[in-house]
């Protein structure tokens, strides 16, 4: 019942005030007159009642706090008293609150992106029992590429661990509805692949262990199983078929062929392999090759079963198969790891340095909050002291202080929220592909405890040491000016030591920011071996129905480049199977050596084949450095003629010319032919700016036709103009076959190093930010330096010190506070940077000239911030200022 | 008056009042002046801590006051026990007595 009568209690305030005050008076004149008739003189005994009662207003005060409800009370008049006064000082607040919403909003943000792609779970049941396989070959020195069907039929039938491998690959297929067509990225997956992701379909079912099993393939991944089923994914059914109830009753047309609709998936498996909208089952056959490593397999461990087991298990199965097909299997292992961490690959440390990055924001704006709190303070020491006189505890006046910066902070999360959510919705409508598992991205609860958690830690860090300080000088001082300013030195001491703080983590997150632009700009600085400027990309998918002979896929790719030739403003125009940078097209390497150097078996060099149209390596301004590039006269009856780059030239014929060489590309399979070498491109930096070239070999399409094809059309002026005019290209030559998409080339290489970017910029903005709030304290500390040395510079100036002197005074003491945070920075900087060697990219942790450059740019704003006070005092006039005092 | 006199435990300050105001409505420097008069000026109360222990226990339900007329016929806040005030000074009374006897036993020299 005592919380009714808190509550009543509040509503009674005045009331119980005047009785209170009732009661003592009388008290106190009973005792006086008690004293009187004892014979003291009344003076005297009113001195001594009031002696005897220890202060009136201070057992006034004892008597609140035992009051009901008390507590509520003193927290309400808290916040009233607080606002009032950050009312007052609208500026301050304006900057605690902002720089508050900007650290805990970015904290929050980046909380929940590395919370989603490095902690949540996978959206599978029991997620944790998830492991991704990968092929290793340690004796060639080739580690974690994809694996080979044929493996996977028999890892699946020999193992004892694991309760199902699923196998996937991915490509585009025509999907032809009504009169358009679009190119639709497709999986087709193995046998275990609903077991391992068992997801409930939205309608109708998964795949049969029959339908799987039937569901067989040509060389050219053309479907020529009975009857195929095709699953949809549940945004395809949406944005195609307006949600349709009746799917399962629709038949599709994939690549001109009829597929039956049995069931539509949830988009969970986006976090796999991106956007996937079609899923079509996928039975190996008897004769998969187990040299080509272009699937990707997960399987789910068994319950109970720890990794090392199950990785112990599998190198048991690898090493058994290697021993029964070792022209394929010698010496290749396979690697387990989980899931989750593959999922989240390289952004984990990007992620990670950011999050520190980020929590150094929001240390800088605690200790500004606090700094600036510091200057107040000293403002409103008379305030402490008079209310400390008047009989307040040092707990209640702690108190006060902590609810104010409890303010400030309730308002900076508030904020804080906002520009969080609303970031992180701006993130997701770009796609910013290099953040794993975006999507799943939300402001959560988890969110938002750490919110909760980031703001009580800002509060105590804001607040506490500003109101300690405070106390200190009201405890030591007293409502005389002439003791306060010399109180106020061990505050001052406290904000050049916040001050120097503020500096340091400043110059941590420049070094930082400073690091990752020289490393970007090192990485876009560097040569691909081609130029990426003015190419349009577009990847197309010609279906082998229609396209069943390499004469009609010749006839196709002719037309369409002579199509795109034509267009007004085009200069070359050329195709290849896989494309620098462009993530679609067969990409692959083969074995390949001099037909006057057959290897011992499995010593080959491997190469890297791509098919070429004549016109690529002009489109693509890729050299030819030596002998010639494929001409007209390359076709399929002419000799078999084929190029390579600097680099597998190199490895074969090093100290030859490779022009006229025959050299034999083992195609598995499909048996071993030599080809002459007519020419040597350069290398090219076929996966992006940040990897390395690796041995090529091109071959003419004339003489080796692939359905797919990236296109490449390079033009005089911006490549986006040409896109319509492409699109229509590509219509009249065949309008059921449509490009995939239609992507400057430039677009696709600036993907390549997104992360980069992302992190670049990122850790900039934070920089920028913290580059700011330390200037503001450094210019809040000193101008109240000034101010309070008012008097000071006064006599010092009417005692003959120049204006030059009292400049200097005033900018040497910030160049000490600029000087000391800066050594601590750099210092800090140089022990953390080693943490983010693996972000770097041609440029090491401790480069002097990031360090110099940082640690110089924090120099000129911080003294520029100190010219201003420094200004200010030699304006000091001295008679104005000996008055004052 | 020595300090140590008017050094009180913080519950045996309540019990001391619960005691006191048993016979009837008193005031609150009645209290003081009672106090003083029963244990002959040891233990003097001091008004600091007298007039908060008296709104804890009125917070508590122990004791409930009211203003009524003092014997110099002024207004004066008067302090009454409830029927929990009475219950808790017989328990504290018996627990006192216990520890009390408990502890003189204790000093008391060996025989």
């Amino acid at each position: 019942m005592r919380w009714v009568k808190s509550i009543v209690g509040l509503f009674h305030r005045r009331r119980q005030e005047l009785e209170l005050e009732a009661e003592l008076r009388f008290h106190l004149e009973a005792q006086v007159e008690e004293s009187i008739r004892r014979g003291v003189a009344p003076e005297e005994a009113r001195r001594q009642a009031m002696l005897d009662l220890n202060g009136i207003e201070s057992v006034k005060e004892s008597c609140r706090e035992e009051r009901p409800g008390m507590f509520l009370e003193t927290v309400w008049r808290d916040i009233r008293f607080g606002s009032r006064m950050l009312r007052k000082s609208p500026g301050f607040a304006a900057l605690a609150v902002f720089s508050l919403a900007v650290g805990l909003g970015a904290s929050a943000l980046l909380f929940s992106l590395a919370d989603t792609a490095l902690l949540k779970p996978l959206p599978f049941p029991s997620p944790e029992r998830l492991v991704e396989m990968l092929d290793v070959n340690p004796e060639q020195s080739i580690a974690r590429i994809g694996v080979t069907t044929g493996n996977v039929a028999d890892w699946r039938e020999r193992n004892r661990t694991l309760s199902g491998v699923a196998a996937w690959y991915v490509m585009g297929r025509t999907l032809r509805l009504e009169e358009s067509a679009e190119v639709v990225r497709t999986a087709q997956v193995s046998a275990d692949f609903f077991s391992v992701f068992p997801l409930r379909p939205a309608l109708g079912r998964v795949f049969t262990e029959a339908e799987t099993s039937s569901a067989l393939f040509n060389s050219a991944a053309a479907p020529v199983g009975p009857d195929p089923v095709v699953l949809i994914s549940h945004r395809l059914w949406t944005s195609r078929f307006h949600n349709d109830p009746d799917i399962l009753q629709r038949k599709l047309s994939i690549e001109r062929k009829t597929w039956r609709v049995v069931g539509v998936v949830p988009d969970a498996f986006d976090v796999l392999h991106g956007k996937v909208d079609l899923y079509i089952p996928w039975g190996f056959g008897d004769r998969s090759p187990r040299d080509q490593h272009y699937v990707r397999a997960v399987a789910r461990l068994k319950p109970g079963v720890t990794l090392e087991q199950a990785s112990a298990d599998m190198s048991s199965v690898a090493a058994a198969l290697g021993r029964e097909h070792p022209d394929t299997n010698r010496g290749w292992d396979v690697e387990l790891a989980p899931l989750r961490e593959e999922i989240a690959g390289g952004a984990r440390q990007v992620l990670l340095v950011l999050l520190c990055g980020v929590g150094f924001v929001l240390l800088l704006a605690c200790v500004n909050i606090a700094t600036l709190q510091m200057v107040r303070g000293s403002a409103r020491d008379r305030e402490t002291a008079l209310r400390l006189a008047l009989g307040a505890s040092r707990a209640r006046l702690l108190r006060q202080h902590l609810t104010e910066s409890a303010l400030l902070v309730a308002a900076g999360s508030a904020a804080g929220v906002m520009l969080a959510t609303g970031s992180l919705r701006m993130l997701q409508s770009w796609q910013v592909e290099s953040i794993p598992r975006l999507s799943e991205a939300s402001i959560d609860l988890r969110t938002l405890g750490f919110l909760v958690a980031a703001a009580a830690f800002a509060g105590l860090a804001s607040g506490l040491s500003p109101a300690l300080a405070g106390l200190k000088v009201g405890l030591q001082g007293s409502l005389n000016e002439a003791v306060r300013s010399t109180t106020g030195r061990a505050r001052r001491r406290w904000q050049d030591k916040l001050v120097a703080a503020e500096l340091a983590i400043a110059a941590i997150l420049a070094v930082g920011a400073g690091l990752l632009v020289r490393s970007y700009s090192a990485l876009i600085a560097v040569d691909p071996g081609f130029k990426p400027d003015n190419v349009l990309v577009l990847p197309v998918f010609l279906d082998n129905l229609q396209y069943d002979s390499g004469a009609k896929t010749r006839a196709y790719y002719d037309a369409l480049t002579r199509r795109l030739s034509d267009l007004p403003g085009v200069e070359a125009v050329g195709g290849a199977t896989a494309l620098p940078a462009s993530p679609l097209g067969p990409d692959f390497e083969r074995p390949v050596w001099a037909s006057e150097r057959p290897p011992a078996s499995n010593e080959a060099h491997q190469a890297d084949v791509r098919i070429v149209t004549p016109g690529y390596f002009k489109t693509l301004r890729i050299g030819v450095v030596r002998g010639r590039s494929f001409s007209e006269t390359d076709g399929p009856q002419s000799p078999l003629v084929l190029m390579v780059n600097e680099k597998l030239a190199r490895q074969l014929w090093p100290a030859e010319d490779p022009i006229g060489k025959k050299l034999v590309v083992d195609y598995s399979t499909g048996g071993t032919y030599p080809y002459e070498v007519v020419g040597v491109v350069n290398d090219v930096r076929f996966r992006g700016l940040r990897s390395e070239s690796r041995p090529e070999i091109y071959m003419p399409h004339a003489q080796r036709s692939y359905l797919v094809m990236n296109m490449a059309v390079r033009s005089a002026g911006p490549p986006e103009a040409l896109v319509n005019a492409v699109r229509q290209a590509l219509r009249d030559v065949d309008p059921m076959q449509p490009a995939h998409s239609i992507t400057p080339l430039w677009d696709l290489v600036g993907a390549t190093v997104a992360r980069d970017r992302f992190a670049v910029q990122t850790l900039l903005a934070f920089a920028g930010a913290a580059l700011l709030l330390a200037v503001v304290g450094v210019y809040g500390v000193l101008s109240h330096s000034v101010q309070q040395r008012v008097p000071e510079i006064g006599v010092r100036m009417a005692l003959g010190a120049r204006p030059g002197h009292i400049r200097w005074m005033i900018l040497g003491k910030g160049a000490r506070l600029i000087a000391v945070g800066l050594a601590l920075g750099i210092g800090c900087a140089i022990g953390l940077a080693h943490l983010m060697r693996g972000l770097l990219f041609g440029v090491a942790p401790d480069d002097p000239f990031t360090l110099a450059g940082a640690a110089g740019l924090l120099l000129l704003t911080a003294l520029a911030a100190a010219c201003l006070p420094a200004r200010r005092a030699v304006r000091v006039d001295p008679l104005v200022a000996l008055r004052h005092e | 008056m020595a300090r140590a006199q008017s050094d009180l435990l913080q519950g045996t300050l309540d019990m001391l009042i619960l005691k006191t105001l048993a016979p009837g409505a008193m005031h609150g420097y009645g209290v003081s002046i009672r106090i003083r008069q029963i244990s002959q000026d040891v233990l003097r109360v001091n008004q600091g801590s007298l007039y908060p222990a008296l709104h804890r226990l009125e917070s508590k339900g122990l004791i409930k006051s009211s203003w009524d007329d003092s014997e110099n016929n002024r207004r004066a806040k008067f302090y009454t026990l409830t029927r929990a005030g009475r219950r808790r000074l017989e328990a504290e009374t018996m627990n006192w007595n216990r520890l009390s006897k408990a502890i003189g036993r204790i000093l008391q020299p060996a025989e």
